[in-house]
């Protein structure tokens, strides 16, 4: 190259690939701040996740067709998101998520027992409450809302 | 250097409460979340003020 021009452009190859320390520590910086945003936004999505959250409402049933210590089965709030219906022989209803919260198998009420139960791998949740009796279910069954409208059941929302 | 390898083992730990929470809220556990962002985004500024010494120094 002519002597000229390499005095007046001094660029080292040696060094043009290098990354300085500091250029580093700066990059590394930066993906820290995409992890701590990344952090908020989880915690911001699950506390919209949790919580009561209303739905268009849907007609379950006629209170008389659910016999006292029956279930029924039905779809809210898309068709597809399986849910139950418990009628307890006290006479009160409570109504949950039919999807266990190990790994998702629908869970079935016993009526002997008063639980839901997931035969997966054994895991069990209170019909009256949806909390976790045994088995590997890290949580319970998220409830749904219903409301008793002149003897015709409705589910209004759920509660995470 | 020794700054630098804080650095590494703080984005680490940044990194493991990121992962462990996102497992946690895929089998419905959501009470860490908000911990988790409140040390990660403190673990942030650690670095961030680390930076600026550097670049001060
Ligand atoms: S899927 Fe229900 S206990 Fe495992």
């Amino acid at each position: 190259m002519d002597k000229a021009l390499q005095d007046d452009f001094p660029i080292d190859w040696e060094q043009d690939g290098f990354v300085s320390r500091r250029e580093f520590f700066k990059f590394m910086t930066l993906a820290s701040g995409g992890l701590a945003i990344g952090s908020v936004g989880l915690a911001a999505w699950s506390s919209a996740l949790r919580g009561e959250r209303r739905f268009e409402p849907i007609r379950i049933a006629r209170l008389d067709e659910v016999p006292t210590g029956t279930a029924l089965g039905f779809g809210y709030p898309r068709p597809s998101d399986l849910c139950i219906l418990v009628h307890h022989k006290d006479g009160t209803l409570s109504a949950f998520s039919r999807r266990c919260t190990h790994l998702s198998c629908p869970v079935d009420y016993q009526a002997q027992t008063e639980r839901l139960f997931c035969p997966c791998h054994n895991g069990a949740f209170s019909s009256k409450d949806g909390s976790v009796l045994q088995g590997p279910p890290p949580a319970p069954l998220p409830r749904v809302l219903i409301e008793n409208r002149d003897g015709e059941l409705w589910a209004v929302g759920v509660v995470h | 250097m020794a700054l630098l390898l804080f650095n590494l083992v703080l984005i680490l730990l940044q990194l493991w409460l990121f992962v462990s929470v996102l497992e946690g809220m895929l089998h419905g556990k959501t009470a860490m979340a908000l911990p988790a962002a409140l040390a990660s985004v403190g673990l942030c500024l650690v670095n961030v003020w680390m930076l600026r010494g550097l670049s001060r120094g």
